[in-house]
């Protein structure tokens, strides 16, 4: 999160990766030769900034400036983790404490060390109801097996990256076509957008049940007056007006019931801002599986970064599972395999 | 027993919370079932995955050896209902660490709160709630039974006791409304009934089913009342013979939870970055941060950080920061601005917008106006707000194509309730709609207010200074505007708040303006704290010359003869002689030179006659007074007039008489403009003013004003005020207007300082005042035509005396409006 503090470093290193020039003389006082992308917003080419008068927030102007010009082009960076121990120690524990196969036994059958690659997008996720409110979602996918892969989110605090690989001697992994990945990365951001999404729409369920009430109220009281004015002796053309009013109320609350709904529609708009792939070797372990009818060799993998497999996908439904039936060569979820 | 389900449990004494987690247990319906049992200050809670609710065992930390026993009690149940026999219970302590019974569980060491526990409380008061609601719940039902056996007394003490249960229960004020229309206490039904209608708007977290009972009987008490309040006469035997039996549809039940649609679009890679997948040189680990924390800064909160006040080119006051916030966030964008006049409802309405458009939910807008007000908005939109408006003009065709195109559109509620353009408008759909004086909608009856109603359009702001005008049936039809049923239905309303018979009284103001402030932000200047010092001002009444004299009456009778002419001539064209004429003679003769060509011979020889004899005219009489107004008033002062020549002319008369001037107009250049203006702050005494000159400069170090000639707009004199009568200004301003006798301009004076009383109004007032005269005409035409209509001076003063009274009129009728303001909202109303 963004604090002021974060702000000064943030500007100057801003600048520079723009192409400018920093000085900072005091702790107060940025002396900046500004970058050609910069010039038009700020009107100078030179600029002596005084940090603490007025102090610098996330609207001043400079702020807002390199901000708007460091998100103007896409960002693709590349980052390694080098974990210290490649060894998984005894696998075939590790992976029984990971993974159930029910009914069946699990035996480990081999193990080689590969490069895999982590595609980290950030996505900029704008919700939209009668308001709108803007979040940033990073979600993981993992390019060999292809599904997504929240650990590393949930640990991101914890690892340390490097700018270039500590390990050799490896092919370099492969990289499929986004395309193919696109459903993979849309699972898991309703995934992670999930308990956000149904928050707000839960605030905009009360919203929008309250006005129907209302509505419903308004209308039903009104259907009601005309229908005690029904009842009263009437000439044909007073019969007739009532006709056309209870006609006319009627399209009136179905517009405005129409509209509540789409009022309180919530929208949510998703776009992806950065991306970074992490490196890293792991270890893909060959289990040997049996149920009572057959027996199946198949491929997990272990992440000496995070100490833990990655997650095992279902072959059915493609969903992460960490409990499994083996049935005609293929490896289902519980509700798959039910 | 044999089976293949395991109900698996681990403990860990993870973070700053125990949990114990059931998981994975393989079920034949398809699905998980997980329950977490967590331990917190106030006792133990159970949640069930599903969320079938939390319960607590106790309301202390619980002993260790009570804790193993309670788990141990809920597990043996939970594995109950999915059949879990207890030897396929396996135990985890840690990862990895298998046991065959529960190991000891250790209470966390410290109570900090975490996000889960929030939840869990959430839910817990919640649920906690709703078991104050079940206490309450009995209680009525109890009482209800009494009620219907005619017990009253019996009833009354239950339903007391269930509000007491609850007070924010609906029940219990539905209950004793009930009671009250049995006893005929209509008046304290109805009241009570309100209550628990909008308890009832505010209830969540009750099965569907309930609600929709309760609905109903809110309902079926509502008719109830109604029925109460006026009885149909009885059908006559003969009626009731030939009219069929009308049917009465039941009221349609309330709906019970509802919920809102959710529009996932699926997610957006740029080209860029798809490009790159995988291939080719990657940026930094730098630039990935610096990226990361640039969006960060640029994601939009909520509307709790205005962004548009910082992108706008005025400085917003904090109440109209305050209004522009409970509009977007209170009231959802549909909010009526009535601030008092002068405060500021059009910056109000543009930073609204403004707000709205930098955070991409403004593609479409309308912005329906007074005609006259049409270009001001434009202009004000653009200059204060950078928002490019289109002005609907007479060139445009009528096929449509201006509604369909125009982003933002801006156009005259009067053009616009009309075809083919309404229909048109209303295919639209639209973002934001605005309204200026939406006190022209108070009558739901006129196209204009149908229009607005049937308007598409997501938010809808409706500006009026004066909501109420004549009756308080206005301010329910601005209210219906925005939304219907905020203060029940016409006759509910007239029932509630109005006195029978007494359209402007009002009672129960307080139940009133609790509903108003769901909807309407008012702030007064006092709430908003915004005063101004005093300003004062004198008239001078100055007596032609009898040379003067004469050319005046030549050339007003020949503007007459001019007006009455075969063919006549455009009126702008006579108003503007007349002006000048009232200005300075010499002003008018550049335009009777240029109209000479237009005329037939016989005015020809007329026009060189006045020509010669404006020609032949000493200093005007005007000028001895200004040079006397300059001797008398030390200090700084700013001459103000309509015309060139008159400047030019006035200019040469300050050199001769040796007096220091700037000359400020709209032919200087920016630079010129402000070295004038810089060097009137300076060394120099005067600055001799066009209508172009000193818009938005700060001239507050100024407290003299001479108007040498007057507009014939008062909200243009208004506003030459202002350059000097605004916010920043320390000392009492004076003002000097100066009018020839037996001219339009002195007619004009005594109507806008007699009648009208313009220089001891507040800012605004003015066209509030005259709005309803000025709504299709501007006030010169109005003023002009006047003067036409009249043959001579006497008559002249006869019609200006009537369009005088016509003012005084108005004016009173403003006050009435103003004193049936204050009674509705007090001077404590605010909303904001």
């Amino acid at each position: 999160m963004t604090n002021e503090e974060n702000l000064r470093p943030f500007i100057a290193a801003g600048v520079r990766t723009l192409g400018g020039v920093v000085d900072e003389p005091d702790v107060r006082t940025l002396d900046l030769l500004v970058p050609e992308a910069l010039r038009e917003s700020l009107g100078s080419e030179y600029l002596r900034l005084d940090t603490e008068n007025p102090p610098l927030t996330v609207g001043s102007p400079i702020t807002e400036a390199v901000a708007q010009a460091l998100s103007k082009e896409d960002c693709v960076a590349r980052a390694y983790l080098n974990p210290v121990y490649l060894q998984g120690g005894d696998l075939e524990a590790k992976w029984g404490r990971a993974f159930r196969l029910t009914p069946g036994r699990a035996a480990f059958l081999s193990q080689s060390t590969e490069e895999t690659i982590h595609a980290v997008f950030h996505f900029r996720a704008s919700f939209l109801t009668d308001e709108r409110e803007e979040r940033l979602y990073p979600v993981a996918v993992n390019l060999t097996t292809r599904i997504p892969y929240d650990h590393i989110i949930d640990e991101w605090p914890r690892l340390f990256f490097d700018e270039t690989p500590a390990y050799d001697g490896l092919p370099a992994a492969p990289v499929p076509e986004l395309d193919g990945l696109k459903p993979a990365i849309e699972a898991a951001l309703r995934s992670r957008l999930a308990r956000d999404i149904d928050s707000m729409r839960r605030t905009q369920d009360k919203f929008l049940g309250r006005e129907l009430r209302r509505l419903d109220g308004y209308y039903g009281a009104l259907e009601a007056e005309l229908a005690g004015r029904e009842r009263r002796p009437l000439t044909p053309e007073q019969a007739a007006r009532l006709v056309e009013r209870r006609r006319a109320l009627g399209l009136d609350r179905a517009k405005k019931t129409r509209d509540s709904g789409e009022k309180h529609r919530l929208r949510v708009e998703l776009k992806a801002v950065a991306l970074l792939l992490v490196h890293q070797p792991w270890l893909r372990v060959t289990m040997r599986l049996d149920s009572r009818r057959e027996a199946l060799g198949r491929d997990f993998f272990w992440n000496p970064a995070l100490k833990s497999f990655a997650p095992a996908a279902c072959d059915s439904c493609g969903g992460e599972m960490s409990a499994f039936s083996l049935r005609d060569a293929r490896l289902l979820c519980p509700s798959c395999g039910a | 027993m044999t089976s293949d389900l395991t109900l698996s449990i681990t403990c860990l004494p993870d973070r700053d919370e125990m949990r114990a987690v059931v998981h994975e247990i393989a079920l034949p319906e398809k699905c998980y079932a997980e329950f977490h049992m967590a331990v917190f200050p106030w006792g133990l809670a159970f949640i069930e995955k599903d969320h079938r609710g939390i319960s607590e065992s106790q309301q202390r930390p619980p002993e260790p050896a009570e804790l193993r026993g309670e788990l141990m009690r809920r597990l043996r149940k939970f594995s109950k209902r999915f059949a879990v026999p207890p030897e396929n219970w396996r135990f985890f302590r840690e990862r990895g660490k298998k046991t065959t019974e529960l190991p000891a569980l250790t209470l966390p060491p410290s109570w900090e709160d975490t996000r889960t526990l929030r939840m869990y409380r959430e839910e817990y008061d919640n649920q906690n709630r709703r078991g104050h609601w079940a206490e309450s719940r009995q209680h009525a039902e109890e009482g209800s039974k009494f009620l219907e056996e005619g017990r009253f007394r019996k009833a009354a003490k239950l339903f007391k006791q269930a509000r007491e249960d609850d007070s924010s229960y609906y029940l219990p004020a539905l209950c004793l409304a009930e009671l009250a229309l049995k006893e005929s206490r209509r008046e304290e039904a109805q009241s009570l009934l309100m209550e628990a209608q909008k308890l009832f708007n505010k209830a969540s977290g009750l099965p569907k089913k309930q609600l929709a009972r309760d609905g109903a009987r809110l309902e079926s008490a509502a008719s109830a009342l109604r029925a109460a309040a006026g009885r149909p006469a009885e059908p006559s035997e003969a009626a009731t013979q030939t009219q069929a039996a009308p049917s009465v549809e039941a009221a349609p039940a309330l709906h019970p939870a509802v919920s809102a649609p959710v529009d996932w679009r699926p997610p957006e890679f740029p080209a860029g970055l798809a490009a790159r997948f995988g291939r080719g040189p990657a940026d930094s680990l730098e630039r990935y941060r610096l990226r990361i924390e640039a969006e960060r800064i640029l994601t939009l909160g909520g509307f709790n950080e205005l962004l548009a006040p910082a992108k706008s080119h005025i400085v917003a006051f904090e109440h109209q920061i305050r209004a522009v916030r409970a509009a977007l966030r209170r009231m959802r964008g549909r909010a009526l601005l009535a601030d008092e006049v002068g405060l500021g409802k059009t910056i109000e309405a543009g930073l609204a917008l403004k707000e709205y458009m930098l955070r991409g939910m403004a593609a479409k807008v309308l912005v329906l106006v007074p005609p006259v007000l049409a270009e001001q908005w434009r202009e004000e939109l653009a200059s204060k707000f950078d928002i490019e408006a289109e002005v609907f003009s007479a060139e445009e065709s009528a096929d449509g194509s201006f509604w369909r195109r125009a982003r933002v559109a801006v156009a005259s509620l009067a053009l616009a309730r009309r075809e083919p353009h309404r229909s048109e408008i209303l295919a639209q759909s639209y973002d934001v709609v605005i309204v200026d004086e939406a006190h022209h909608l108070r009558r739901r009856e006129t196209l204009a207010w149908k229009l607005v109603n049937q308007l598409k359009t997501r938010s809808l702001l409706l500006l009026t200074a004066t909501p109420i005008q004549n009756d308080l049936d206005e301010l329910y039809n601005l209210s219906t505007l925005l939304r219907p049923g905020q203060l029940g239905t016409p006759a509910e309303f007239r029932t509630r708040f109005q006195v029978r018979g007494e359209v402007r009284k009002l009672r129960d103001s307080e139940g009133l303006r609790a509903l108003l402030r769901e909807l309407m932000i008012r702030h007064t200047r006092a709430s908003a704290a915004v005063t101004l010092p005093r300003r004062v001002a004198r008239t001078v009444y100055v007596p032609m010359k009898e040379p003067e004299r004469e050319v005046y009456d030549k050339l007003s009778a020949f503007v007459r003869k001019l007006d009455r002419s075969a063919g006549g001539n455009p009126l702008f064209l006579l108003t503007l002689l007349q002006r000048e004429a009232g200005s300075d003679l010499r002003a008018a003769l550049p335009t009777l030179r240029k109209i000479a060509a237009r005329l037939p011979a016989g005015s020809r020889e007329q026009l060189r006659d006045l020509d010669a004899g404006i020609e032949a005219l000493p200093e005007p009489s005007k000028w001895d007074a200004l040079r006397s107004i300059l001797a008398h008033t030390p200090g700084k002062c700013l001459i103000f007039t309509e015309f060139r020549e008159t400047q030019e002319r006035l200019a040469r008369m300050l050199v001769a008489a040796g007096e220091s001037h700037e000359v400020f107009h709209g032919g200087l250049t920016p630079a010129q403009k402000s070295d004038a203006l810089a060097r009137f702050e300076g060394p120099s005494r005067l600055l001799l003013s066009s209508p172009a000159g000193g818009e938005g400069a700060n001239l507050q170090f100024c407290r003299v004003l001479v108007n040498y000639d007057l507009p014939w707009n008062p909200m243009r004199i208004e506003q030459r005020i202002g350059r000097l009568h605004r916010l920043g200004q320390t000392g009492e301003v004076a003002i000097y207007n100066l009018a020839s006798q037996d001219t339009v301009e002195q007619h004009l004076l005594r109507i806008l300082d007699e009648k009208l009383n313009l220089f001891e109004l507040v800012v605004g007032e003015a066209e509030t005042i005259l709005g309803e005269i000025t709504q299709e005409k501007e006030f010169e035409q109005i003023l002009m035509e006047t003067w036409l209509e009249a043959a001579d001076q006497r008559e002249a003063a006869e019609k200006m005396e009537r369009l005088g009274e016509l003012i005084v009129r108005e004016k009173e009728s403003y006050l009435e409006v103003k004193k049936l303001d204050e009674t509705v909202f007090g001077a404590d109303y605010e909303a904001a």
